[in-house]
This record gives structure tokens, C-alpha cells and sequence, in this order.
């Protein structure tokens, strides 16, 4: 508290001496004739030389900035086929810019300087010209319409369906993401957000997870009904336990539907059963192309792969795509970066709450046949289904039933 | 011509009635001079004043997070005394974190450079570079101010929330900040943010109307459109721009308000939070960012074009010289107006957007860049055979030019879709938009404060400090923003509460940047001194200190209520009548000197 105090007694003082040394500093240029709204001959100097020094410095540092971290090193060479294509065209176009910042700034800083004010002197009155404004409009549109055209065609690239690619989901929720292989069929299966439980954080749809999740819901919406029924709640609590068997209601409702798809055999949920989930690390293989879909569980993440120059938000309630093609094996990459504990790394890159900046998962990119052997080796979700409710000793119950 | 000096007529007659009471009893009590003014000019400085001490809480939010991202981790007893709880044993809370970044950028880019740049200049000059007693609506006017005030008091009540502020980016993207659950600052904070931001929409829409009002119907005689200085035409599009734009804002956010609190779904559907399965289904996120960056895009010009009016303005006064292609500096500026409407999806490339919309996003935002090349290659022209005298406030023009040139360029990049995929949410977007938008906005601010101090307060500021703060602003500002571009295109994610763990060949360049940033941040103390000083103690200041043509040098250093004694003086040639080989001494001819017989002549042979 003392020190507070002192602190801004501190503070109050600096600021009144300040304000009466430039009250005495003005009261002396006063004396010696200077007005305070002319510039003198000095001033206008030592500016338009500080000027020269600031384009100095300005380009200094855009050279500097740029051997120093725009290179291999730092921007590590993409690692997708649509990657390169990217990358040269932003080569192009940091040409382009790279030489309409140095001319625009040297002119203005130069005219700045050399045209400083000179009392025998009198500005050219010239207040326009029509040949020179047509040039500086056509330059740049010719040499905007090239950049688009370059930029439209490379898009178009990117955002072409690649043949046979692999499915391959990324699931995102507050603060981690999940991975979803489509197994041998190479076919997502379906999902809907009512199946979401702690065992099935995808509310992947099959007719297993459809029983279990029944039967938990169930059990949650009696204990939530009777806790409501009887009556012991204080007021908030209440509210909160009524909004829980709302959603609890619509959730069965829901299933339910699916439930009734199931047994009509209007569906079968097929596709579902070979998936394989992965939460540590990503394995895919080389030259292979792949396709993203991308859904998240409560806000909106972006699935951002930037060595492979890969971007899309992962939106609830929506798919989205995107197609790439790894072009460079991790092993491959930690050479040519000299960097034995290189990993390509999946990053969220759109603000999520608290922990964002920690939503990360590393990415490894092997060679076809190991790839092949790795997922083979792989639980599929069936699998892990069967052997989830086998413990729990659900498995024959629901056999029962049916 | 007739419609004009009717109003002309109109215009007297109101004003002189009040003139009357000026003359006789009329007393002003503190309350109606200072607090609920209805005169132009105190209305301006309210605003001046209300943006800078908002700018100031803003900037101090951006030194919390600056220490944080240069030295991550690290004790700062400094964080504990101005944030307690936020900063335990001197560490930012990773919430408070997103709340300061979310909040800076709000208060930025509403408070500061839309309230504080617009509301200040539009009304300080629009009057008075017009010839007009006062606003179309003084009272108005007046309300407009109040507005922004209740606006910028609610957002500094919410920094103080329990649950803290608002904390899902200036953007507010739903179903962040509309899911308690999902964040802290998604509670109370977020509903008085959205809270102040519809009052401050109502304070926008009230003062534009005001400001469009008063520039096509109250210029004195003379004061044809073309005659227009180039600032009144900055602000009159700016103003255009903020009452088609900002309606949508309103309707964005109040529909975030039903969806946060009466279980509508606009923006959710299929969310599982808190382990539980939320009914709303069937909204889309998507949608609402289409409506928010509707208002976002003309939002980056209703910033930047009153700061490229200023800047053409004391570009011109300075270099002795008219500005070169008046014409065409209007005729950029309708089209970069225009343009900013069908732009919005250039910030939504990577949203799942159907790729043809993004190939016709990325043309139209292309075509920006040739009125904006335009605009610099006219500012760089008016500078070429001028006499330039480097006041403090045409250092500040010549800053917006090149922080304009610099950042504007990047934008060119970040226009293409194919090149946004990889640098969207980097740093390289941060360093594009401060440098753009941010930093020659603010010094275009700073150009106008300097500038026309002298009318605010019929003193003048003190140049030397004006120096120092200006060359040590914009060394700062280009070493802060400048080497963000290299840690974007290598990938960097903005709003990362750390990043070095994976990106740790930039941790020497982020303390670089933070130390700037701190340079930057103390030197703004030095503005606000000499601001405070001179305004009470600086020398008095002549009536027409830079020898400009506009009217409002022709009226009394003391501001008086009605703006000029007897009639408002005619207009009789355009504003840019700088050097004009006559064969006079004088290098200037003011906009209310009628004709010599020599230009009459001339006139007339052509």
C-alpha cells in the first residue's frame, strides 16, 4: 500500500516537473523570437535527415527480416503436392510486392527529403494529370488481373476432388483432437452428436451404440426426473436439472429415430464397424491422396497442417473438406531440416477457450507398405465396441432384447 | 445553386436567434458547456478525449499480452498489482489472456478509430470546413456522443465481471461466445459486450445520419460538392458506409443475444458440451460470421478512409501544394467505399465456403488494390516538387502513407485464396491489418490532433515533443509489426497463448517485438502530457497557423458558439489554391477570396 502511494506520488511529481520545464522552455524560445507555430530552419532539417535514416533503417530491416526468416529453415518446403504450387505462387507474388514497396517507399521518402522547405523556393503548383493517373491505374490492373488469374487457377487445384483418396475424419472438441481411418471400405460411417458418450466421443451410429447409449440415457433421465419430481432443489439447481431432461428427452427422441431405421433395415450402419479411431498420433502414408472431413463436437477449431499448407474450420453441425496429398516422409523431412525430432504437428487455429493454444497432434508420414502394416494392426471400432460392452456384460442383454 | 443558399437562408435564421442570446443573457452553466453540449466542437473533443483514455486501457491490454508472449511464464510481480486474481504470482491467466486480446481489439477498432477518429473529426470539421453554424442536429449530435459514452462504460464495467470480460476474439465467433460453458468470458462479460457494442451501433448510425445530413444540405454558398476539402469527402463516405454496414452488425448481435439467452439457433446446432446433447439444431456458426464481417469489411474502411481524408488534407496544407488528382481521390474512394461491400468473404476462405464464392471473393478484393494504389501514388505525387514543412502532424501524414503502403501491400497476398489457406489466423494477417488499419489509422489521428489543435484549443502543442513522439512511434510500430510477417508465413497461429514450444526459433524475435512494444506504448504518455499541457498551458496560436485555405482558419482562435461573428463567409474557389503562380508573395489563397480578375479571365478562355 505504502509503496503504492509512494508510487504515484511519484508519477504526480514527474508529470508537474515536466510540465514546468516545458513551461520554461517555451517562455525561453518565446524570448528568442520563435514561434511556436513556425518550423525553423533546423527542425525541418534534422526531420527530412531522419527521414532518410528511417528508409535506410525500413529497408535494412525488410532485407534483414528476410534472408534472416524467409528461407528453408524457418518456411520449411511444403510438403503436399498442392503445397509447391502454393508456394511458387507466393514467391510471385512477395516479387511483386517486395518491388512496389521499395520503389513507393524510396520515392516518398525521397521527395520527402529533397523537397524540404526552402524559403527562396516556391512548390509547383501541379494538381493533376490524366496520362500519369492512367498509367498508375492500368499497371496495376494488368498486374493485378495476372496475380488473380495465377491465384484462381492454383485454387482451383486445391480445391479439386483427388480420385480414390483415402477418407479420413478429424473430430475436434475442447481441447484435443481425435482421427477417424475408414477402415478397409474406405467409408466414414455415420455419426450424430445425441451418441456422444465418454466411450464414443465421435457418437458414432451402429446398432451396438445405439442400445448402449438407449440404456445410459434412460438411466440418466430417471434419475434426473426423480431428482426433479422430488422436490428437494433449490431453485437454480432446478432449472438447471429441467434443461438436463429436455435435452435428455430430445436425445432419446432422436436415437430413437435411428433406432427405427435400424430395425426397418432401411440402414444398417455397415460402414461403421471397421473405423479405426486414433488420439495419439497421426500415421499417413506417402503420395497417397487423402480426403479431410472435418466436423467438431462444440465450438468452431481449424484443422491447421501448415507444412502441408492445409487449412479448414471444423464447424458443429457441418462437414467440411479438404484434399491434399503428403509428398514428403517424415524421416525425409528431419534430414533436409537437419532436425532429428522434427514432426509434422495438426494444430487448432481458431480461438476455442482457454487452452487453445495447446490443441495439438503430431502428424507422421511413412511409406505406403508401412503405412499398410500399421493399420492393419489397428483395433477397429467394432471391435472395440464388442469388447467395451462384453465387459460391462451389456452384450448378451441387448441379445435378449432383440 | 439555389437549394443551397435557401438553406443558406434557413441556416441564418435558426443561428441568429441563438446569436441574439449569445449577446444578452444567455448564460451557460457548466453542464450545458462541458457535459450535455450540443456545440459541434466541445462534442468533438468529447469524443477526442473519451477515445484516448480508451485507447490508452487498450494499448495497456495489448503490454499485459505482449509481456506474456515475449517472456512466457515469467514472474511479472507488475501483472499481480493491475490484474490480481487474472495473473496469480504474476503469470496471465491463459483466460485472461484470450479477455485482454479480444478486448483490445474491440476497443480499438470500435471505441478508438471508428468513435474516437470519425467522431472527432467529422464533427470538428464538417461545420467548419463547410461554412455551417453548426450540425444539421446539434442535439443529436449530442446524443451520439452519449451513447458512445454508456458504450464505452459498459465495456469497461465488463472488464471487471466476476467471470471476466468477453473472450472469443474481437470477432465473437457463436458458438464460443454464446456457450457459457464453453468459456469463462462467454458469461456475463459477453453479454455486456454485446451490450455496449448495440449501444455503440446506436451511436453511429444517430451521428452519421447527423454527419450526411449536415454535408449535402448545409454548405454555405459556393460550397459546391467538388469544392469539398478531400477530409469532408472522407468522412461524408465513411458515414455512408456506417449506416449500411453497421445495421447488420446490429441484427448479427441480437440474434447472438436470442441464441445466448432464449434457446433460439441461429448459430448452434448438433453441440455436445458438458456432457450433455444440446437441443438446438438446424443454425449455422457460418451464418453469423457472414453477417458480422459484412459489417467487419466497410468496418476496416470506415476506419481507414477519415484517416486518408486527414492525410490528404495536411499532405497538401504542408507541401505548399494542391492535392494531385482531387477528382481522382474522390472517385478511389467511392470505389474502395463501394467495393468494401463485396469483399466480407476474403476473411472466410477456409470456412468451408464453396470454393466458387472464394474465386469471386478473391477478384473483387483484388480490385481494391488499384484505388488504393492510386491514392499512393497521388499522395506520392503531391509530395514531388512541393516545399514541405515537417510540422508534427504532416510527419504523421507521411507516416500514413508509408504504413499504408507497407501494410497494404501484404493484403494483396492475403486476398488469394489459394495463399490465405496457409496464412489465415497467422501472424502474418496481425501484422497485415495493425500496420493497414491499426497503426496508419492512429497516425492519421495523430496527424489530425497536431494539426488542428489549434482550432480545438486556440493553442499550439509543443513540436518537439511532437518529434520525438512521432519518430519513436513509428520505429516502434515497424518493429513490432513488421517481423510478424516472417513468424506468419512460417506458420505462427495468431491468439496463441504461448507458441514457443513449436515454434521456438521465433522466441528471440517475440522479445524483440515485445520490447517495441513496450517503446511504443510509454512514448504514447509523452502525446497525452503535451496533449493535456498544451492545451492549458501552451503557447496561443495564431488564427491561421499552417496558412491553410479552408474556412475553418478563417473563423476566431476562441471558438464561439455559431462559429463565425457576422455572416459565414462564400466560397468562391476550390481548397487546394496552394502556390499558384500569380506572381503574389503569398503561396496560399483562402476558399472565401473571391476570384482576382486574372483568374476570372482565365476562366473564361477556357
Amino acid at each position: 500500500m505504502l509503496m503504492n502511494i509512494a508510487l504515484i506520488a511519484l508519477i504526480v511529481l514527474t508529470v508537474l516537473t515536466a510540465a514546468r520545464l516545458l513551461n520554461v522552455i517555451q517562455a525561453a524560445a518565446t524570448l528568442r523570437g520563435q514561434k511556436a507555430h513556425e518550423v525553423s530552419e533546423s527542425d525541418n532539417q534534422l526531420n527530412a535527415f531522419i527521414w532518410l535514416l528511417y528508409l535506410v533503417g525500413l529497408l535494412g530491416m525488410f532485407v534483414y527480416l528476410t534472408v534472416k526468416y524467409y528461407n528453408d529453415q524457418f518456411v520449411p518446403q511444403a510438403a503436399s503436392a498442392h503445397g509447391e504450387e502454393v508456394d511458387s505462387l507466393l514467391n510471385l507474388n512477395f516479387i511483386v510486392i517486395s518491388i512496389a514497396f521499395v520503389i513507393t517507399q524510396v520515392l516518398l521518402i525521397w521527395f520527402s527529403w529533397k523537397y524540404r522547405y526552402n524559403k527562396a523556393r516556391r512548390a509547383t503548383h501541379y494538381a493533376h494529370n490524366n496520362n500519369l493517373e492512367l498509367i498508375w491505374t492500368l499497371v496495376p490492373a494488368v498486374v493485378m488481373a495476372v496475380l488473380v488469374l495465377k491465384g484462381l487457377i492454383v485454387w482451383s487445384h486445391i480445391t479439386d476432388d483427388d480420385e480414390g483418396a483415402i477418407n479420413l475424419e478429424l473430430y475436434a472438441r475442447q481441447f484435443d483432437w481425435t482421427a477417424r481411418y475408414s477402415g478397409a471400405d474406405n467409408a466414414l460411417g455415420k455419426a450424430n452428436y445425441t451418441m456422444i458418450n465418454n466411450d464414443n466421443i465421435l457418437g458414432l451410429l451402429s446398432a451396438e451404440t445405439i442400445m448402449e447409449q438407449m440404456t445410459l440415457l434412460r438411466r440418466d433421465s430417471t434419475v434426473t426426473d426423480s431428482s426433479i419430481v422430488n422436490g428437494f432443489l433449490p431453485e437454480e439447481k432446478l432449472g438447471k436439472e429441467k434443461t438436463r431432461l429436455r435435452r435428455i428427452i430430445h436425445q432419446i427422441r432422436t436415437i430413437a429415430g435411428f433406432r427405427y431405421e435400424y430395425e426397418t433395415g432401411a440402414e444398417t450402419f455397415a460402414s461403421t464397424y471397421d473405423d479405426v479411431i486414433v488420439r495419439d498420433t497421426i500415421y499417413l502414408p506417402v503420395n497417397r491422396p487423402i480426403k479431410l472431413t472435418m466436423r467438431s463436437q462444440d465450438v468452431i477449431h481449424s484443422a491447421y497442417m501448415p507444412h502441408f499448407r492445409v487449412h479448414m474450420y471444423c464447424v458443429p453441425g457441418t462437414e467440411t473438406y479438404f484434399n491434399f496429398t503428403p509428398i514428403i516422409t517424415s524421416e525425409e523431412m528431419k534430414e533436409k531440416l537437419n532436425d532429428p525430432d522434427f514432426e509434422y504437428r495438426l494444430y487448432c487455429n481458431n480461438i476455442c477457450g482457454a487452452t487453445h493454444f495447446n490443441m495439438m497432434l503430431p502428424i507422421r508420414v511413412i511409406d505406403g507398405e508401412a503405412y499398410d502394416t500399421w493399420a492393419a494392426g489397428k483395433k477397429t471400432f467394432g471391435q472395440e465396441t464388442t469388447e467395451r460392452l462384453a465387459a460391462k456384460g451389456w452384450i448378451t442383454r441387448f441379445a435378449n432384447n432383440n | 445553386m439555389s437549394q443551397v443558399q435557401s438553406n443558406q437562408v434557413a441556416q441564418e435564421s435558426i443561428h441568429g436567434h441563438e446569436h441574439a442570446h449569445d449577446h444578452h443573457d444567455h448564460k451557460e452553466t457548466f453542464i450545458t458547456k462541458y457535459i450535455f453540449s450540443q456545440d459541434h466542437k466541445m462534442i468533438a473533443k468529447q469524443f477526442l478525449i473519451t477515445g484516448m483514455f480508451m485507447g490508452l486501457v487498450g494499448m495497456l491490454l495489448s503490454l499485459f499480452f505482449r509481456l506474456q508472449l515475449g517472456w512466457p511464464g515469467q514472474e511479472m510481480p507488475i501483472l499481480e498489482t493491475f490484474l490480481g486474481k487474472w495473473a496469480p504470482d504474476g503469470v496471465l491467466d491463459p483466460n485472461f489472456y484470450l479477455a485482454a486480446v479480444t478486448i483490445h481489439g474491440t476497443i480499438l477498432i470500435f471505441m478508438v478509430l471508428t468513435a474516437g477518429l470519425s467522431g472527432t473529426f467529422s464533427n470538428l470539421l464538417i461545420p467548419l470546413q463547410l461554412g455551417a453554424r453548426d450540425m444539421a442536429s446539434p442535439f443529436l449530435n449530442m446524443l451520439s456522443y452519449w451513447f458512445f459514452f454508456a458504450s464505452s462504460a459498459v465495456m469497461m464495467v465488463s472488464l471487471f465481471v466476476e467471470t471476466g470480460p468477453a473472450s472469443a476474439g474481437w470477432t465473437v465467433y457463436p458458438p464460443l461466445s454464446a456457450l457459457p460453458e464453453a468459456s469463462s468470458g462467454s458469461g456475463l462479460g459477453m453479454t455486456l459486450w454485446l451490450v455496449s457494442i448495440i449501444l455503440f451501433i446506436v451511436s453511429v448510425l444517430i451521428g452519421g445520419l447527423n454527419y450526411i445530413t449536415t454535408v449535402l444540405n448545409l454548405r454555405t454558398k459556393g460550397m459546391s460538392m467538388t469544392r469539398m476539402p478531400l477530409t469532408i469527402w472522407a468522412f461524408l463516405i465513411t458515414a455512408i458506409l456506417g449506416l449500411l454496414s453497421f445495421p447488420v452488425l446490429l441484427a448479427a448481435g441480437l440474434l447472438l443475444l436470442f441464441d445466448r439467452s432464449m434457446g433460439t439457433s441461429f448459430y448452434l446446432s448438433d453441440i455436445y458440451i458438458s456432457g450433455q446433447a444440446m437441443e438446438q439444431t438446424g443454425g449455422s456458426p457460418v451464418l453469423y460470421q457472414h453477417l458480422f464481417w459484412f459489417l467487419g469489411h466497410p468496418e476496416v474502411y470506415i476506419i481507414l478512409l477519415p484517416s486518408l481524408g486527414i492525410t490528404s488534407e495536411v499532405l497538401a496544407v504542408n507541401s505548399r501544394k494542391p492535392i494531385f488528382g482531387y477528382r481522382a481521390m474522390i472517385g478511389s474512394m467511392l470505389g474502395i467505399a463501394f467495393l468494401s461491400f463485396i469483399v466480407w468473404g476474403h476473411h472466410m476462405f477456409v470456412t468451408g465456403m464453396d470454393p466458387l464464392l472464394g474465386s469471386v471473393f478473391t477478384f473483387t478484393t483484388l480490385l481494391i488494390a488499384i484505388p488504393s494504389a492510386i491514392k499512393a501514388f497521388n499522395y506520392i505525387t503531391t509530395l514531388w516538387k512541393g516545399n514541405i514543412v515537417f510540422t508534427p502532424g504532416m510527419l504523421f501524414a507521411i507516416g500514413v502513407v508509408s504504413l499504408f503502403i507497407s501494410g497494404g501491400l501484404t493484403g494483396i497476398i492475403l486476398a488469394d485464396s489459394a495463399l490465405d489457406v496457409n496464412l489465415h489466423h497467422t501472424y502474418f494477417v496481425v501484422a497485415h491489418f495493425h500496420l493497414v488499419m491499426g497503426v496508419a489509422s492512429m497516425f492519421g489521428t495523430f496527424a489530425g490532433v497536431y494539426h488542428w489543435f489549434p482550432k480545438m484549443f486556440g493553442r499550439m502543442m509543443n513540436k518537439k515533443l511532437g518529434y520525438i513522439h512521432f519518430w519513436v512511434t513509428i520505429i516502434s510500430a515497424y518493429g513490432v509489426f513488421f517481423p510478424m510477417h516472417y513468424m506468419g508465413l512460417a506458420g505462427v497461429p495468431r491468439r496463441y497463448y504461448q507458441n514457443f514450444e513449436f515454434f521456438d526459433g521465433f522466441a528471440d524475435l517475440n522479445v524483440v517485438i515485445s520490447i517495441f512494444a513496450i517503446i511504443g506504448g510509454l512514448v504514447q504518455f509523452l502525446f497525452v502530457f503535451n496533449f493535456f499541457y498544451s492545451a492549458f498551458r501552451g503557447p496561443k496560436a495564431p488564427k491561421n497557423p499552417w496558412k491553410a485555405t479552408t474556412l475553418e482558419w478563417t473563423t476566431p482562435v476562441k471558438g464561439i458558439h455559431g462559429n463565425w461573428p457576422g455572416d459565414i463567409p462564400a466560397v468562391h474557389r476550390w481548397p487546394y489554391d496552394y502556390s499558384v503562380p500569380n506572381g503574389e508573395e503569398r503561396d496560399f489563397i483562402p476558399q472565401d477570396e473571391a476570384l482576382s480578375e486574372q483568374e476570372k479571365e482565365a476562366k473564361v478562355t477556357h
